[in-house]
Protein backbone atom coordinates (compact mmCIF):
# COMPACT_ATOMS: atom_id res chain seq x y z
CA UNK A 1 0.00 0.00 0.00
CA UNK A 2 3.00 2.03 0.84
CA UNK A 3 4.70 1.96 -2.23
CA UNK A 4 1.60 1.74 -4.33
CA UNK A 5 0.97 5.96 -2.86
CA UNK A 6 4.45 6.74 -3.23
CA UNK A 7 4.13 5.59 -7.45
CA UNK A 8 0.77 7.58 -7.59
CA UNK A 9 2.80 10.78 -5.95
CA UNK A 10 5.68 9.97 -8.43
CA UNK A 11 3.36 10.31 -11.43
CA UNK A 12 1.72 13.14 -10.18
CA UNK A 13 5.16 14.79 -9.72
CA UNK A 14 5.99 13.93 -13.46
CA UNK A 15 2.62 15.75 -14.27
CA UNK A 16 4.08 18.64 -12.37
CA UNK A 17 6.99 18.57 -13.84
CA UNK A 18 5.57 18.17 -17.50
CA UNK A 19 2.54 20.93 -17.56
CA UNK A 20 2.92 23.18 -14.61
CA UNK A 21 6.34 23.93 -13.84
CA UNK A 22 7.09 24.06 -17.61
CA UNK A 23 4.67 27.20 -17.23
CA UNK A 24 7.18 28.77 -14.55
CA UNK A 25 10.75 28.67 -16.03
CA UNK A 26 12.43 31.67 -15.47
CA UNK A 27 15.30 31.90 -18.55
CA UNK A 28 14.37 28.61 -19.51
CA UNK A 29 15.37 27.09 -16.17
CA UNK A 30 13.02 25.25 -13.96
CA UNK A 31 13.34 22.50 -11.26
CA UNK A 32 13.36 18.85 -11.33
CA UNK A 33 11.12 17.79 -8.63
CA UNK A 34 11.61 13.55 -9.09
CA UNK A 35 16.10 14.87 -8.21
CA UNK A 36 15.13 17.15 -5.50
CA UNK A 37 12.61 14.77 -3.44
CA UNK A 38 15.62 11.75 -3.95
CA UNK A 39 17.66 14.05 -2.19
CA UNK A 40 15.07 15.21 0.24
CA UNK A 41 14.47 11.55 1.30
CA UNK A 42 17.93 10.58 1.47
CA UNK A 43 18.62 13.66 3.74
CA UNK A 44 16.02 12.50 6.03
CA UNK A 45 17.26 8.37 6.17
CA UNK A 46 14.45 7.82 3.97
CA UNK A 47 16.54 5.17 1.82
CA UNK A 48 13.79 2.62 0.96
CA UNK A 49 11.57 5.00 -0.31
CA UNK A 50 14.30 6.91 -2.29
CA UNK A 51 15.31 4.34 -4.24
CA UNK A 52 11.75 4.34 -4.95
CA UNK A 53 11.22 7.43 -6.34
CA UNK A 54 14.96 6.88 -8.20
CA UNK A 55 13.59 3.66 -10.16
CA UNK A 56 10.26 4.59 -10.91
CA UNK A 57 10.40 8.24 -11.15
CA UNK A 58 13.89 8.28 -13.18
CA UNK A 59 12.21 6.19 -15.42
CA UNK A 60 9.10 7.97 -16.28
CA UNK A 61 10.96 10.43 -16.65
CA UNK A 62 13.25 9.58 -19.17
CA UNK A 63 10.23 8.19 -21.15
CA UNK A 64 8.71 11.79 -21.35
CA UNK A 65 12.23 13.75 -21.83
CA UNK A 66 13.76 14.64 -25.29
CA UNK A 67 16.78 13.25 -24.20
CA UNK A 68 18.57 10.21 -24.68
CA UNK A 69 16.62 7.34 -23.00
CA UNK A 70 18.47 6.45 -19.60
CA UNK A 71 19.93 10.41 -19.26
CA UNK A 72 18.37 10.68 -16.03
CA UNK A 73 18.24 7.18 -14.56
CA UNK A 74 21.74 6.61 -14.90
CA UNK A 75 22.46 11.17 -13.34
CA UNK A 76 20.11 10.66 -10.87
CA UNK A 77 21.81 7.19 -9.57
CA UNK A 78 25.03 8.78 -9.61
CA UNK A 79 24.01 11.21 -7.30
CA UNK A 80 21.86 8.62 -5.07
CA UNK A 81 24.74 7.34 -4.47
CA UNK A 82 27.39 9.83 -3.48
CA UNK A 83 24.98 11.29 -1.15
CA UNK A 84 23.37 7.98 0.30
CA UNK A 85 27.24 7.72 1.09
CA UNK A 86 28.28 10.92 2.34
CA UNK A 87 24.87 10.64 4.87
CA UNK A 88 25.92 7.29 5.75
CA UNK A 89 29.34 8.53 6.62
CA UNK A 90 29.70 12.13 7.48
CA UNK A 91 26.32 13.56 8.12
CA UNK A 92 22.33 13.30 8.45
CA UNK A 93 19.81 15.89 8.90
CA UNK A 94 21.96 18.66 6.99
CA UNK A 95 21.53 22.22 8.03
CA UNK A 96 20.18 24.87 5.83
CA UNK A 97 22.60 26.04 4.29
CA UNK A 98 24.93 22.75 3.61
CA UNK A 99 21.41 21.21 2.33
CA UNK A 100 21.43 24.34 0.11
CA UNK A 101 24.83 23.96 -1.18
CA UNK A 102 23.96 20.06 -1.65
CA UNK A 103 20.73 20.81 -3.86
CA UNK A 104 22.79 23.40 -5.58
CA UNK A 105 26.01 20.86 -6.44
CA UNK A 106 22.95 17.82 -7.30
CA UNK A 107 21.57 20.15 -9.89
CA UNK A 108 24.82 21.16 -11.59
CA UNK A 109 25.99 17.50 -11.62
CA UNK A 110 22.28 16.69 -13.53
CA UNK A 111 23.00 19.12 -15.77
CA UNK A 112 26.43 19.17 -16.65
CA UNK A 113 26.42 16.08 -19.27
CA UNK A 114 23.66 18.29 -21.32
CA UNK A 115 26.00 21.21 -21.00
CA UNK A 116 29.27 19.79 -22.06
CA UNK A 117 27.84 17.47 -24.62
CA UNK A 118 25.83 20.10 -26.77
CA UNK A 119 27.79 22.80 -25.72
CA UNK A 120 25.94 26.41 -26.42
CA UNK A 121 26.85 29.71 -24.84
CA UNK A 122 23.83 30.37 -22.70
CA UNK A 123 23.92 26.94 -20.96
CA UNK A 124 26.16 27.47 -18.53
CA UNK A 125 23.72 30.52 -17.20
CA UNK A 126 21.14 28.21 -17.83
CA UNK A 127 22.97 25.84 -15.27
CA UNK A 128 23.34 27.79 -12.73
CA UNK A 129 19.86 29.38 -12.90
CA UNK A 130 18.27 25.37 -12.32
CA UNK A 131 20.58 25.75 -9.59
CA UNK A 132 19.22 28.20 -7.83
CA UNK A 133 15.85 27.66 -8.82
CA UNK A 134 16.37 23.56 -7.30
CA UNK A 135 18.26 25.09 -3.90
CA UNK A 136 14.50 27.58 -3.26
CA UNK A 137 12.29 24.42 -3.99
CA UNK A 138 14.68 21.85 -3.02
CA UNK A 139 14.73 23.29 0.82
CA UNK A 140 11.50 23.71 1.14
CA UNK A 141 10.32 20.24 0.17
CA UNK A 142 13.66 18.60 2.31
CA UNK A 143 11.96 20.93 5.81
CA UNK A 144 8.57 19.71 4.54
CA UNK A 145 9.37 15.96 4.19
CA UNK A 146 11.13 16.58 7.36
CA UNK A 147 8.31 17.43 8.99
CA UNK A 148 5.87 15.21 7.84
CA UNK A 149 8.21 11.93 8.27
CA UNK A 150 9.00 13.15 12.17
CA UNK A 151 8.20 10.51 14.88
CA UNK A 152 5.81 12.39 16.47
CA UNK A 153 5.24 11.58 20.48
CA UNK A 154 2.84 8.89 21.47
CA UNK A 155 2.62 10.09 25.02
CA UNK A 156 1.92 13.71 25.98
CA UNK A 157 2.56 14.98 29.16
CA UNK A 158 -0.30 16.81 30.94
CA UNK B 1 19.69 -5.36 -0.01
CA UNK B 2 16.63 -7.26 -2.36
CA UNK B 3 15.70 -3.60 -3.24
CA UNK B 4 19.27 -3.06 -4.46
CA UNK B 5 18.23 -6.53 -6.50
CA UNK B 6 15.77 -4.91 -7.90
CA UNK B 7 18.01 -1.86 -8.60
CA UNK B 8 20.61 -3.65 -10.62
CA UNK B 9 18.33 -5.54 -12.69
CA UNK B 10 16.34 -1.89 -13.62
CA UNK B 11 20.32 -0.91 -14.30
CA UNK B 12 21.08 -3.49 -16.67
CA UNK B 13 17.42 -3.20 -18.83
CA UNK B 14 18.42 0.96 -18.39
CA UNK B 15 21.89 0.34 -19.85
CA UNK B 16 20.67 -1.81 -22.87
CA UNK B 17 18.03 0.91 -23.73
CA UNK B 18 20.40 3.85 -23.30
CA UNK B 19 22.80 1.75 -25.90
CA UNK B 20 19.64 1.17 -28.30
CA UNK B 21 18.64 4.26 -28.07
CA UNK B 22 19.50 5.84 -30.90
CA UNK B 23 18.70 2.47 -33.47
CA UNK B 24 14.74 4.28 -32.48
CA UNK B 25 13.47 0.60 -31.67
CA UNK B 26 12.16 1.63 -28.12
CA UNK B 27 8.51 1.28 -28.34
CA UNK B 28 7.58 2.73 -25.03
CA UNK B 29 9.63 6.41 -25.73
CA UNK B 30 5.91 8.53 -25.91
CA UNK B 31 3.49 5.83 -24.31
CA UNK B 32 3.69 6.82 -20.66
CA UNK B 33 3.06 10.68 -21.93
CA UNK B 34 -0.20 8.99 -23.74
CA UNK B 35 -1.25 7.85 -20.27
CA UNK B 36 -0.52 10.84 -18.58
CA UNK B 37 -1.67 13.58 -21.07
CA UNK B 38 -5.57 14.14 -20.08
CA UNK B 39 -4.02 14.80 -16.44
CA UNK B 40 -1.19 16.52 -17.69
CA UNK B 41 -3.42 19.00 -20.04
CA UNK B 42 -5.80 19.60 -17.42
CA UNK B 43 -3.10 20.47 -14.68
CA UNK B 44 -1.38 22.79 -17.95
CA UNK B 45 -4.52 24.29 -18.37
CA UNK B 46 -5.46 25.09 -14.61
CA UNK B 47 -2.27 26.64 -13.98
CA UNK B 48 -2.34 28.90 -17.14
CA UNK B 49 -5.85 29.86 -16.12
CA UNK B 50 -4.94 30.55 -12.34
CA UNK B 51 -1.48 32.51 -13.71
CA UNK B 52 -3.48 34.67 -16.23
CA UNK B 53 -6.15 35.28 -13.73
CA UNK B 54 -3.35 36.45 -11.19
CA UNK B 55 -1.23 38.43 -14.23
CA UNK B 56 -4.23 40.28 -15.55
CA UNK B 57 -5.14 41.74 -12.25
CA UNK B 58 -1.74 42.54 -12.00
CA UNK B 59 -2.09 44.45 -15.32
CA UNK B 60 -5.62 46.46 -15.06
CA UNK B 61 -3.73 49.81 -15.49
CA UNK B 62 -2.01 48.46 -18.43
CA UNK B 63 -4.75 46.42 -20.16
CA UNK B 64 -6.92 49.57 -20.06
CA UNK B 65 -4.45 51.23 -22.12
CA UNK B 66 -3.79 48.64 -24.79
CA UNK B 67 -6.88 47.56 -25.30
CA UNK B 68 -7.44 51.54 -26.23
CA UNK B 69 -4.51 51.22 -28.33
CA UNK B 70 -6.12 48.11 -29.83
CA UNK B 71 -9.29 50.13 -31.01
CA UNK B 72 -7.55 52.64 -32.72
CA UNK B 73 -5.19 49.81 -34.50
CA UNK B 74 -8.77 47.97 -35.50
CA UNK B 75 -9.81 51.26 -36.97
CA UNK B 76 -6.61 51.48 -38.81
CA UNK B 77 -6.71 48.09 -39.89
CA UNK B 78 -10.25 47.80 -40.92
CA UNK B 79 -8.85 50.59 -43.39
CA UNK B 80 -6.00 48.47 -44.42
CA UNK B 81 -8.60 45.37 -44.82
CA UNK B 82 -10.40 47.59 -47.20
CA UNK B 83 -7.72 48.94 -49.46
CA UNK B 84 -5.98 44.42 -48.99
CA UNK B 85 -9.50 43.93 -51.07
CA UNK B 86 -9.57 46.16 -53.83
CA UNK B 87 -5.84 45.04 -54.45
CA UNK B 88 -6.83 41.68 -54.00
CA UNK B 89 -9.65 41.65 -56.44
CA UNK B 90 -7.31 43.69 -58.75
CA UNK B 91 -4.53 40.56 -58.40
CA UNK B 92 -7.50 38.31 -59.30
CA UNK B 93 -8.31 40.35 -62.32
CA UNK B 94 -4.70 40.72 -63.29
CA UNK B 95 -4.28 37.10 -62.85
CA UNK B 96 -6.70 35.99 -64.93
CA UNK B 97 -5.45 38.27 -67.40
CA UNK B 98 -1.86 36.38 -67.51
CA UNK B 99 -3.30 32.82 -67.85
CA UNK B 100 -2.47 32.20 -64.04
CA UNK B 101 -3.90 28.70 -63.15
CA UNK B 102 -6.65 29.27 -60.36
CA UNK B 103 -5.38 27.11 -57.44
CA UNK B 104 -6.15 27.23 -53.61
CA UNK B 105 -4.13 30.27 -52.14
CA UNK B 106 -5.55 28.76 -48.18
CA UNK B 107 -3.43 26.83 -45.94
CA UNK B 108 -4.72 23.82 -44.86
CA UNK B 109 -4.38 23.48 -40.83
CA UNK B 110 -4.97 20.87 -38.57
CA UNK B 111 -5.73 21.88 -34.65
CA UNK B 112 -4.09 20.42 -31.76
CA UNK B 113 -4.09 20.52 -27.84
CA UNK B 114 -0.15 20.90 -26.44
CA UNK B 115 -0.44 17.77 -23.56
CA UNK B 116 3.02 18.54 -22.12
CA UNK B 117 6.21 20.37 -22.43
CA UNK B 118 9.94 18.92 -21.91
CA UNK B 119 10.94 18.55 -18.42
CA UNK B 120 14.16 20.01 -18.98
CA UNK B 121 14.86 23.98 -19.98
CA UNK B 122 17.17 23.06 -22.05
CA UNK B 123 15.66 21.46 -25.18
CA UNK B 124 12.18 23.70 -25.92
CA UNK B 125 9.75 20.86 -27.43
CA UNK B 126 5.59 20.09 -26.91
CA UNK B 127 3.92 17.68 -26.64
CA UNK B 128 0.66 17.55 -28.83
CA UNK B 129 -2.03 15.30 -29.53
CA UNK B 130 -1.87 14.54 -32.91
CA UNK B 131 -0.09 11.78 -34.50
CA UNK B 132 0.54 9.69 -37.05
CA UNK B 133 -3.25 8.00 -36.92
CA UNK B 134 -4.09 12.02 -37.90
CA UNK B 135 -1.93 12.48 -40.66
CA UNK B 136 0.77 14.23 -38.85
CA UNK B 137 4.20 14.19 -40.55
CA UNK B 138 7.46 14.98 -40.06
CA UNK B 139 8.55 18.46 -40.61
CA UNK B 140 5.57 20.04 -41.08
CA UNK B 141 5.28 23.76 -39.88
CA UNK B 142 3.68 24.24 -36.46
CA UNK B 143 1.46 27.84 -36.00
CA UNK B 144 -0.20 29.78 -33.68
CA UNK B 145 -1.99 32.58 -34.80
CA UNK B 146 -0.57 32.24 -37.70
CA UNK B 147 3.32 32.88 -36.97
CA UNK B 148 5.56 30.06 -37.57
CA UNK B 149 6.31 28.40 -33.81
CA UNK B 150 8.45 24.99 -35.09
CA UNK B 151 8.04 21.65 -36.51
CA UNK B 152 7.06 18.21 -36.13
CA UNK B 153 10.12 16.60 -34.98
CA UNK B 154 9.35 13.21 -33.65
CA UNK B 155 5.74 11.20 -34.47
CA UNK B 156 4.03 8.54 -32.78
CA UNK B 157 0.61 6.81 -33.10
CA UNK B 158 -1.71 9.40 -31.11
CA UNK B 159 1.02 11.90 -30.29
CA UNK B 160 3.87 14.48 -31.74
CA UNK B 161 6.87 16.53 -30.84
CA UNK B 162 7.30 19.80 -31.93
CA UNK B 163 10.40 21.28 -32.01
CA UNK B 164 10.46 24.94 -31.52
CA UNK B 165 11.96 27.72 -33.07
CA UNK B 166 13.58 28.89 -30.04
CA UNK B 167 15.35 25.75 -29.84
CA UNK B 168 19.04 26.05 -29.17
CA UNK B 169 19.58 23.43 -32.29
CA UNK B 170 17.18 25.61 -34.65
CA UNK B 171 17.78 26.99 -37.90
CA UNK B 172 15.85 28.25 -40.45
CA UNK B 173 15.83 30.12 -43.47
CA UNK B 174 14.26 32.83 -43.33
CA UNK B 175 13.77 36.38 -45.51
CA UNK B 176 13.33 40.12 -44.74
CA UNK B 177 9.95 41.10 -46.33
CA UNK B 178 11.01 44.62 -47.14
CA UNK B 179 15.13 44.67 -48.31
CA UNK B 180 15.05 40.95 -49.70
CA UNK B 181 17.54 40.02 -47.82
CA UNK B 182 18.05 36.19 -46.40
CA UNK B 183 19.66 34.31 -43.96
CA UNK B 184 19.43 31.90 -40.74
CA UNK B 185 17.03 32.34 -38.33
CA UNK B 186 18.57 30.81 -35.12
CA UNK B 187 17.09 29.50 -32.17
CA UNK B 188 18.69 30.27 -28.75
CA UNK B 189 18.27 30.72 -25.25
CA UNK B 190 19.16 34.34 -25.42
CA UNK B 191 16.41 34.57 -28.32
CA UNK B 192 15.49 34.14 -31.82
CA UNK B 193 18.22 36.54 -34.38
CA UNK B 194 19.06 35.94 -37.80
CA UNK B 195 22.32 35.94 -39.68
CA UNK B 196 24.54 35.43 -42.90
CA UNK B 197 22.34 38.42 -44.15
CA UNK B 198 24.30 39.97 -46.71
CA UNK B 199 26.31 43.41 -45.90
CA UNK B 200 24.23 45.47 -49.19
CA UNK B 201 21.23 44.78 -47.89
CA UNK B 202 19.09 47.47 -46.59
CA UNK B 203 17.14 46.32 -43.34
CA UNK B 204 14.58 47.89 -42.13
CA UNK B 205 13.93 47.95 -38.59
CA UNK B 206 10.30 46.39 -38.22
CA UNK B 207 9.89 44.98 -41.31
CA UNK B 208 8.50 41.49 -41.38
CA UNK B 209 10.59 38.15 -41.49
CA UNK B 210 8.90 34.99 -43.37
CA UNK B 211 10.55 31.69 -44.23
CA UNK B 212 12.20 31.42 -47.36
CA UNK B 213 11.28 28.04 -48.28
CA UNK B 214 14.92 27.53 -49.10
CA UNK B 215 16.24 23.92 -48.40
CA UNK B 216 12.77 22.78 -49.13
CA UNK B 217 12.18 22.06 -45.71
CA UNK B 218 9.48 24.52 -44.84
CA UNK B 219 7.15 26.11 -47.35
CA UNK B 220 8.01 29.69 -48.13
CA UNK B 221 5.82 33.19 -46.90
CA UNK B 222 4.70 32.05 -43.28
CA UNK B 223 5.82 35.23 -40.87
CA UNK B 224 7.80 34.28 -38.03
CA UNK B 225 8.39 38.18 -36.60
CA UNK B 226 9.68 41.44 -37.17
CA UNK B 227 13.39 43.01 -36.97
CA UNK B 228 14.16 44.41 -33.54
CA UNK B 229 17.32 45.68 -34.04
CA UNK B 230 20.62 45.41 -36.09
CA UNK B 231 23.21 43.49 -33.74
CA UNK B 232 25.96 43.30 -35.72
CA UNK B 233 29.16 45.92 -35.84
CA UNK B 234 30.22 47.77 -38.69
CA UNK B 235 33.20 45.85 -39.62
CA UNK B 236 31.45 42.54 -39.87
CA UNK B 237 30.83 40.92 -43.39
CA UNK B 238 27.60 39.73 -42.28
CA UNK B 239 24.72 41.13 -40.82
CA UNK B 240 22.89 39.59 -37.79
CA UNK B 241 19.63 41.02 -36.60
CA UNK B 242 17.84 40.37 -33.37
CA UNK B 243 13.78 38.93 -34.08
CA UNK B 244 10.84 40.43 -32.35
CA UNK B 245 9.00 37.26 -31.84
CA UNK B 246 5.12 38.08 -30.62
CA UNK B 247 4.18 34.40 -29.53
CA UNK B 248 4.82 33.82 -26.29
CA UNK B 249 5.35 29.95 -25.77
CA UNK B 250 4.76 29.37 -22.38
CA UNK B 251 1.14 30.43 -22.92
CA UNK B 252 -0.13 28.56 -25.96
CA UNK B 253 -2.45 26.12 -25.38
CA UNK B 254 -3.45 24.81 -29.27
CA UNK B 255 -1.55 24.90 -32.03
CA UNK B 256 -1.89 24.40 -36.23
CA UNK B 257 -0.21 21.94 -38.04
CA UNK B 258 0.33 23.13 -41.53
CA UNK B 259 -0.76 19.75 -43.83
Amino acid sequence: MKYLINIILIVLAIILQTSVFSQFQINNSMPNIIMLVIISLIFISRQKEALLWLIVGSLLLDMSSPFRFGYYFLTISVLFFILLRLTNTYFANPSLIFSALLFFLASIILDLPIVIISYNSSMPIIMLLNGIYNVIIGVVLYYFLDYYYRPKDSIRLT
Amino acid sequence: MKNYRYYISILVLVLIGFVIYPLGILPFKGTFEKLISPFAKAASTFTLGTKNFFFNISQINKLTKINQDLANQILQLKADNTKCSEIAHQNEILQKELGFSEGSQGINTTPAAIISRSPSGFVQEFTINKGSKDGIQSGRPVLSDGYLIGTISEIYDTTSKVFLLTNYKSLVPVVLQNSRGTGLLKGGLEGLSIKDIAIDSQIQVGEKILTSGLGGDLPQGIVIGEVEKIISKESEIFQIVSVKYPINLNKLEVIFIQK
